[in-house]
Parts: structure tokens; C-alpha cells; sequence
């Protein structure tokens, strides 16, 4: 199902101490936020805390009515249909777990509800837990599942439902580092084999690269830029998107007084005396990191970051080392 | 016994920190325990001293005893159900919802809580006694009998209500909303997703609620004496009736044992068995905006339920206030002062005595509560069990039972304290060191043990340990502990009233004695000086002490730690 959004404004009538001090009464916490999601694609909201991800997802959801814009599932304004109605399933960044039944009971609430007959639903639980990989574990209780197996059941929960929608908020964000991406990997696998239109929300930049179609960079509510994972980080269309999408080294360009954005694998270094070139400067630090080192280059009006791929044909560049540099130049980007 | 040997060895290695561990122990047994068993052995005498069951087997024979258990319970357990109900919809109103002014609600439900457990009789008396504002005066009925079963359940309802609201409330917070959301996100409706998970998810919550309502209703002892009357005998105030005015000991400590056995079993489930069951799941960050679950018809209700109950708490305290100033209430309404001149004039060593006694008490139950907490947390030595149910044990047990063990206990040398202040003190030390104990507990065991293992590899003993290091963390909860005990002790009357004497009297005793001679006017008079006096107190302390733990906010989480 393509979901549209259409000049999505949130706001908050503020009660921070912060807020009441700077006198705003109102606080925007989306602010005129527009984009698509074409059938079967997961897009992912990225950003940091704060930047208004999450009240957009829970917006999506149905738990917050936007303050103005629209939100079309298909061709049909949703604004005013209740949560429950939505037919589009979430899975909650605490898991949202219910903790007074067993798993088998959680993954079958939904169903339950819609007063099925036992068969099918006994049936559509033995496909959903053995599609997340959670047979086995009907009977116990979700204070005796690990993190992992918690997260499981809330995705069996929402898949179960065969929604037209999955939301994600933040699902992998109370899992430990190794998990988190084996997890990620079978999210992006499931999602494609059953080609469930999704809107995922994280603050992990590596982690939005890796699971979608296309990524929307917000910031303080506001939508930067929104594109596929390489556009994004080869194109990026400001500061802001530059640096949080990877790192980013910003050099005045002297010829139109714009400034260049490059990467730091853009950047190619060689001892002096090798190369000739005219651009120089020394290495200030010098960092191994396996399989790339990492240098801080300063030149005579900037500080490079540079990473290179470590080769082991030579040792890395020492402090105090001068170098030539050179910027790749399909690796410039022009900023406003 | 080669492990308890160890513990003790390890003890006594501290000398001064196992001579203090002795005497709570002696403490403990002298003044919890020893009473208690008095009360049970003298329930077991006849009236010439001899061993013998007749006390009991005369709740067979005589109808009024057998009833006053009947409806003791048969009120005790419809006031805790109608209680939680009412606190379930105000905790669910203030957690769920996005009244408006929601602190003034919350302080504006708990006011009973301060207030002397029976100014909502008073304020009954006044408003649908035979001379009542609303029965005789607006409805016209000529002598009305609010008297019985309900003028006491109303009473108590009144009383009680705000303390399951505040359990309850704390039920509430602990439950994320997100489940909420979870559910209606698969397809359940609002009714559905309450009904099936905010319902059940609470019921542990709610079961405790009743208890701790329960018990306190069944212990209650002002609301009864002034609204049972004669025709519905209740256990506390037939206990007190049967010592004060037959000098039936025996008879009376028996009917203290009948109240006892429902207030230990209540307890004991609450504590060791719901305990244990209920769900916590406030986990990451809270989704500070309203859910959903409440639709707008039912927000309307809940906020008519809450400005109506406020209504009632206006109504119930400006009575009082009222009739303070008027001269004859029901018959001549006109403006006095005489009430409050003879309140001070009369009872102005009443006012000093009770002050006295909360004031010695109060720091002591609090130092001896966090000392307890201390030894109890950090410490392991043989019997730590016992000394942890004997130090809590006051919680259940009904201040009718506790003050006639003390005239059992104390009434002989070497412990003739009968008619002294220093009854009446250590009565309140010993009833309260729960309430010190319970947020000790609760603060030391955040506290990482490294902190003290750090400052004794520095040199510090154990109590020096915990005077420069557990105290300064824990106080706190010390201070918020001791708003609490202070407003118990101020407000505290069924065990108090076995102990007063000629020489040293309490203001609640006072308020009860007037109402007893049918002086209204003054009776209010000292409940308006009380409540002056306790909000006075609450007050100086939230300024004396930074942050949450004095001030309104003490009650709140005393009363949720003490309860739930």
C-alpha cells in the first residue's frame, strides 16, 4: 500500500522549564513534513533525538492527531480513523510486551479479538513464530525471555495482523551491539520476502543505511533530505545531512566562495617528494584502526580528516609526516 | 549453625555496632512483642486469673459480641470495596487523562489523610445528624438516624477512599501506557484494550488496595464511636467499651484478638503474596501525551466523578470550619468565637501535651527506623527475620489491640508507665518505626554497597559508616519519613486513647470527648487547630528540606511505600 504524507505539522503546547524561560508557548515538534512511500519499500525516519521521528511514526500509528496535513493510506485520508482501525501494525521501541500473558497469547491478541476460529488462528501463529524464528517458546512468560526473543514477540505480534503497514519505532535500540545486527538483517529479509510496505524510525545512521529503500533525514522537525542510502551519502544536500550521514571534511572553495563537502575516503595522501601538487600539509595524528587508518591532515587554512584503506604494503603515515593531498573529484560536493 | 557462629563472630567484631543490634533486639521485644503477648495471654484468663477459653466461648453465647465481629467485617469490607472503586476512578482519572490543575486534585484527595481519621464523622454529624444542615434543614426530616452501619461506612469511605487512591495511583504510573497503545494498535477498541490489558494488569494493584483499605477500616476506631451507636456494636470500640467502662480486661483483650486474626491475614496477603504479583513496566522513555483509551464522553464522566468528589471534600472540611465559628450548630447559626476561646482556654495543655509528645516521638521512630532499615539491608546476623516481621508487625496490628497491650504491659514495676508521657512517646516511636524502615529499606538497597565498602577501606567503622555515609544519603527519605510520623501522631487516636491520663491528654482524645458531651462547635474548633497545626509542620519541613521530600509529596510516597 503506497502511504502518502502531505504537509504534516505537530505541535505541543510546551510545559518544559526550558520552553516556559524562552517564553514559547507552542512547540513545533513536525514541522510541514511531506514525502511517499511506494508499495512494498521501507523508508526509514533518521535523525536525532528530538527531531520530531518518533511523534511522526506515532502520528502514522494514530496515537497523536496531527495538528494540520494529511495522511493517505492508498488513496484514503486516515486522520480521523482510530488507532485500532488503521490495520497498520507497530513494533514499540520497549517491545510493549503484555506481561500478564504467554507468548502464544500476546502473538494471538490481535487475532482474538477479531473472534477468528481457533484452527486458523492456531495456524497463523505456528506460520508467524516460525517465520521469526520463536517456536517453541508459546508457554512462557515474558519475564523468562531474553531481549532478543522479547523483540521477537513483538514482531510476531504485529506481523500476525498481515498488515498493510509495519511501523518500527526505534525496535532495535534495547539490544546489545551483536544482536542488533543480526536483527537487522532478518528484519530487512522478512520485510522483503513478505513485501510489506514499511516506516522505520532510528538514530543509527549504520543502521538506516543498511535496512531501506530510501532514508528521510529529519531535524528539528523539519524533513532535510530524503533519498536512497548512496544518494544520501554521496549527494548530501547540506551541513547538516553531510555530517550526520558519516563524517565529512567542509573546505572554502576559493574559486566560486561556495563550500566543498568531501569524504574522508575522498581524500588520497602521499609522503612528499613522491607527488608534487601544490596542496600539502602534515599529519597531526594518526590512528589504526585495522582495516583503515585514520589521519588528522592539517593544511595551511583547514584540518582534513582522512581515512584510507589499509593496504600493508607500506607503514601508515607518522605524526609530523608531510604530505600531498589529493581530493578525488567525483568525491566533491558542492554545499549551499 | 557454623554459618550463624560466623555472622555472629563477624558482628560481634564491631563491638559498639552489636551492643546497638542488642538493644533494637530488647527494644523490639519490650515494646512490640511484650504487649502483644500480653494482650493474648490476658485473652486467655478469666477474670480471677485462671488459664481458661471463656472469653471466646462467650462470643457464642452473648448475640452483640458475635455481631460486632459480623459488623465489623460486613462494613470493613464494604467500605474497602466502595473505597477502591472511588480510587481507582480518581488514580485513573489523574494518570490517564489531561485534566487540568491535576496537583490541586492530587493534594485536594489526600487532605483526609492529614486530617484526624474521624473529622469526616464530625462533619457527618453535622450535615446528616438529627440536627442536621442537609436532613433537617434542607430536607425538613425530623430526627434522622444516621447512626449504624451507614453512617460508619460513609465515614470511612470518606477516610479511606484517599488512601487507595494513592496506592492505586502508584499502580497506574508503573503501567505504560505503550501497552495501551500496543493493543489498540492490533485492533482493539478503547473498552477492549482496558478490559484486557489495563484491567488485568492492575488487578494485583487493586487486590492490595482493598487489603490495606480493609485493614484500616477494620482497625478504625474514631469513625465508629462516634457514628456506630449502641445498636451496632463494632470490635474496636467494643473492645475499648468493655475495658473503660465494665473493667473487663479479659473480655476486652479477647475482642482485641477477634480484630486481630482478619488484620494479620489481610496483611500477611498483601505483603508476601500480592507483593510479589504485581507488574512494573514503565521501561525507556515515557510518551508524555495523553492516551488515547479515554474518549471524550468518557473523559466528561471521569471529570464530573473528580470535581463532585472535590465538591464533597469542600463540603466535608468547610462544615467543620464552619461550625467552628457558630454557636449552637442546627439550632442557632449565628458567627463565635467562643468555641475557639474555650478550645484554648480549656484545652491549651492538651494542644502543648500533644505537640510534645509528636515532637519527641517523631525524630526518634525516624533515627531508630533508619538504624533498623540499616542493620536490616546491610547487615546478616541470626534472627534478622524476626527483628524485620517484629519491626513491621505495627502496621497490621489495630491500635486498639497495641494500646491495651501497653496497659497490660506497663502496668507494674519495673515497667509502670501507665499515666506517664513516656507511654504515650514510646507508643508512637514503636508504631511508627515502620514507615522509617520501609523508605530506609527502600533507599538503601538503590545505594551500590561499593560506597560503604569504599569509606570503610578509608577507615570508617560501621556506625561510622552509616552516621557519615548512609544518613546524609538516605535523608531524604529519613525527612519525608518523618512528615509522615509526625502527621500520624498528631492525628492518631485508637491506641492513644487506652493511654492518656488526668496529666498528659491528646487533642484527638479531646475532639472525641467533646463530640461525646455533644459540643460540636468546640469539637470542630480543636479539629481546625489540628489541621492548622499539621499543615503548619508539613509546610516548615518542605522548607526546611530541598526538593520532593518534604511538603505534600511526603505523603504521597510514605503512604505508597508503607502501603504498596
Amino acid at each position: 500500500m503506497k502511504i502518502t504524507i502531505k504537509n504534516i505539522v505537530k505541535e505541543f503546547e510546551s510545559y518544559g522549564a526550558e520552553e516556559r524561560r524562552k517564553q514559547e508557548k507552542i512547540f513545533r515538534a513536525v514541522d510541514d513534513v511531506s514525502f511517499t512511500v511506494e508499495e512494498g519499500e521501507l523508508v526509514t525516519l533518521l535523525g536525532p533525538s528530538g527531531c520530531g521521528k518518533t511523534t511522526l511514526l506515532r502520528m502514522i500509528a494514530g496515537f497523536e492527531d496531527p495538528t494540520s496535513g494529511d495522511i493517505l493510506f492508498g488513496s484514503v485520508r486516515v486522520n480521523d480513523t482510530p488507532p485500532n482501525l488503521r490495520g497498520a501494525t507497530m513494533v514499540f521501541q520497549s517491545y510493549a510486551i503484555f506481561p500478564h500473558l504467554s507468548v502464544r497469547e500476546n502473538v494471538a491478541f490481535g487475532l482474538r479479538l477479531q473472534k477468528l476460529p481457533p484452527p486458523e488462528i492456531d495456524a497463523r501463529i505456528a506460520k508467524v513464530t516460525a517465520l521469526v524464528e520463536l517456536s517453541g517458546l508459546d508457554d512462557r512468560r515474558p519475564s523468562q525471555l531474553s531481549g532478543g526473543q522479547q523483540q521477537r514477540v513483538a514482531l510476531a505480534r504485529a506481523l500476525i495482523m498481515e498488515p498493510q503497514l509495519l511501523l518500527f519505532d526505534e525496535p532495535l535500540s534495547n539490544l546489545d551491539a551483536k544482536l542488533r545486527e543480526q536483527m537487522r538483517i532478518d528484519i530487512r529479509k522478512l520485510q522483503q520476502r513478505l513485501g510489506i510496505t514499511s516506516i522505520y524510525v532510528t538514530h543509527d545512521q549504520t543502521e538506516a543505511m543498511s535496512i531501506s529503500d530510501n532514508v528521510i533525514v529529519m531535524n528539528a522537525g523539519r524533513l532535510e533530505q530524503m533519498g536512497p542510502p548512496a544518494e544520501l551519502y554521496s549527494r548530501p544536500v547540506n551541513r547538516f545531512v553531510a555530517s550526520f550521514i558519516g563524517k565529512a571534511n567542509f573546505l572554502p572553495d576559493p574559486e566560486s566562495g561556495h563550500t566543498i563537502m568531501v569524504r574522508p575516503e575522498a581524500v588520497k595522501l602521499a609522503l612528499s617528494g613522491e607527488q608534487t601538487d601544490g596542496f600539502w600539509g602534515r599529519v597531526t595524528r594518526s590512528t589504526y584502526l585495522g582495516g583503515i587508518l585514520e589521519y588528522e591532515v592539517e593544511t595551511k587554512d583547514a584540518a582534513l580528516l582522512v581515512h584510507e584503506q589499509n593496504s600493508f604494503e607500506r607503514p601508515p603515515f607518522a605524526v609530523g609526516d608531510a604530505v600531498s593531498i589529493k581530493l578525488l573529484p567525483s568525491g566533491l560536493v558542492k554545499m549551499d | 549453625m557454623r554459618k550463624r557462629l560466623r555472622e555472629l563472630r563477624l558482628l560481634f567484631s564491631d563491638p559498639l555496632l552489636a551492643f546497638l543490634v542488642a538493644g533494637v533486639f530488647a527494644a523490639l521485644a519490650v515494646f512490640v512483642a511484650l504487649p502483644l503477648f500480653s494482650v493474648l495471654l490476658k485473652s486467655l484468663t478469666n477474670e480471677s486469673g485462671d488459664l481458661s477459653i471463656e472469653n471466646y466461648a462467650r462470643f457464642f453465647n452473648f448475640r452483640y459480641l458475635r455481631s460486632s465481629l459480623w459488623n465489623s467485617l460486613t462494613s470493613g469490607v464494604t467500605t474497602a470495596v466502595i473505597s477502591v472503586a472511588i480510587g481507582y476512578a480518581a488514580a485513573f482519572t489523574l494518570t490517564r487523562t489531561n485534566l487540568p490543575y491535576k496537583r490541586f486534585f492530587h493534594v485536594l484527595f489526600i487532605l483526609p489523610v492529614i486530617s484526624p481519621p474521624f473529622t469526616s464523622a464530625l462533619s457527618i454529624l453535622m450535615l446528616f445528624g438529627a440536627n442536621g444542615m442537609i436532613t433537617k434543614w434542607i430536607l425538613g426530616i425530623q430526627n434522622f438516624n444516621i447512626y449504624g452501619f451507614k453512617g460508619v461506612v460513609l465515614s470511612q469511605i470518606f477516610t479511606f477512599a484517599p488512601v487507595a487512591y494513592l496506592t492505586l495511583k502508584g499502580v497506574l504510573e508503573s503501567l505504560s501506557p505503550t501497552l495501551e497503545d500496543a493493543a489498540m494498535n492490533v485492533g482493539a477498541n478503547r473498552m477492549q484494550a482496558f478490559l484486557r490489558v489495563t484491567w488485568p494488569l492492575s488487578l494485583p494493584g487493586v487486590a492490595s488496595a482493598f487489603l490495606v483499605v480493609l485493614i484500616e477500616a477494620l482497625s478504625d476506631f474514631g469513625n465508629p464511636l462516634v457514628l456506630a451507636g449502641s445498636r451496632f456494636p463494632m470490635l474496636s470500640t467494643q473492645a475499648y467499651l468493655e475495658i473503660t467502662g465494665s473493667f473487663n480486661l479479659p473480655l476486652g483483650a479477647a475482642l482485641a484478638v477477634a480484630l486481630l486474626i482478619p488484620s494479620i491475614t489481610a496483611f500477611v496477603i498483601q505483603r508476601y503474596y500480592l507483593q510479589k504479583k504485581q507488574y512494573v513496566t514503565i521501561t525507556g522513555k515515557p510518551t508524555a501525551t495523553a492516551s488515547k483509551l479515554v474518549s471524550v464522553g468518557a473523559y466528561r464522566a471521569l471529570f464530573l466523578f473528580v470535581a463532585c468528589f472535590s465538591l464533597l471534600v469542600f463540603l466535608f472540611y468547610g462544615v467543620i470550619a464552619a461550625a467552628a465559628v457558630t454557636r449552637v450548630w442546627g439550632y442557632d447559626f449565628t458567627f463565635t468565637a467562643d468555641n475557639f476561646a474555650y478550645a484554648f482556654g480549656v484545652g491549651f495543655g492538651t494542644i502543648l501535651d500533644t505537640l510534645l509528645v509528636a515532637l519527641l516521638a517523631t525524630p526518634v521512630s525516624g533515627l531508630l527506623g533508619m538504624f533498623i532499615a540499616f542493620i536490616i539491608v546491610r547487615l546478616s546476623f541470626p534472627g534478622k527475620g524476626i527483628l524485620e516481621l517484629t519491626s513491621l508487625l505495627n502496621f497490621a496490628v489495630p491500635g486498639t489491640v497495641v494500646g491495651i497491650g501497653y496497659i497490660l504491659a506497663f502496668n507494674r514495676p519495673p515497667l509502670l508507665l501507665i499515666g506517664t508521657l513516656a507511654i504515650l512517646v514510646l507508643n508512637f516511636i514503636f508504631r511508627y518505626i515502620p514507615v522509617g524502615i520501609q523508605s530506609g529499606v527502600a533507599v538503601l538497597r538503590q545505594i551500590d554497597p561499593s560506597i560503604e565498602e569504599a569509606a570503610q577501606n578509608l577507615g570508617a567503622d560501621r556506625v561510622t559508616v552509616f552516621r557519615k555515609i548512609m544518613l546524609p544519603i538516605v535523608a531524604p527519605a529519613f525527612f519525608s519519613g518523618l512528615v509522615f510520623a509526625f502527621v500520624r501522631a498528631m492525628t492518631a487516636i485508637s491506641a492513644a486513647i487506652f493511654l492518656v491520663s488526668a496529666k498528659y491528654n491528646l487533642l484527638t482524645v479531646q475532639i472525641l470527648n467533646q463530640v461525646g458531651s455533644g459540643r460540636l462547635g468546640v469539637a470542630a474548633a480543636f479539629s481546625v487547630i489540628l489541621v492548622v497545626i499539621v499543615l503548619a509542620a508539613i509546610w516548615i519541613i518542605a522548607a526546611l528540606v530541598p526538593g520532593h521530600a518534604g511538603g505534600m509529596s511526603a505523603i504521597t510516597i510514605q503512604n505508597r511505600e508503607s502501603v504498596g
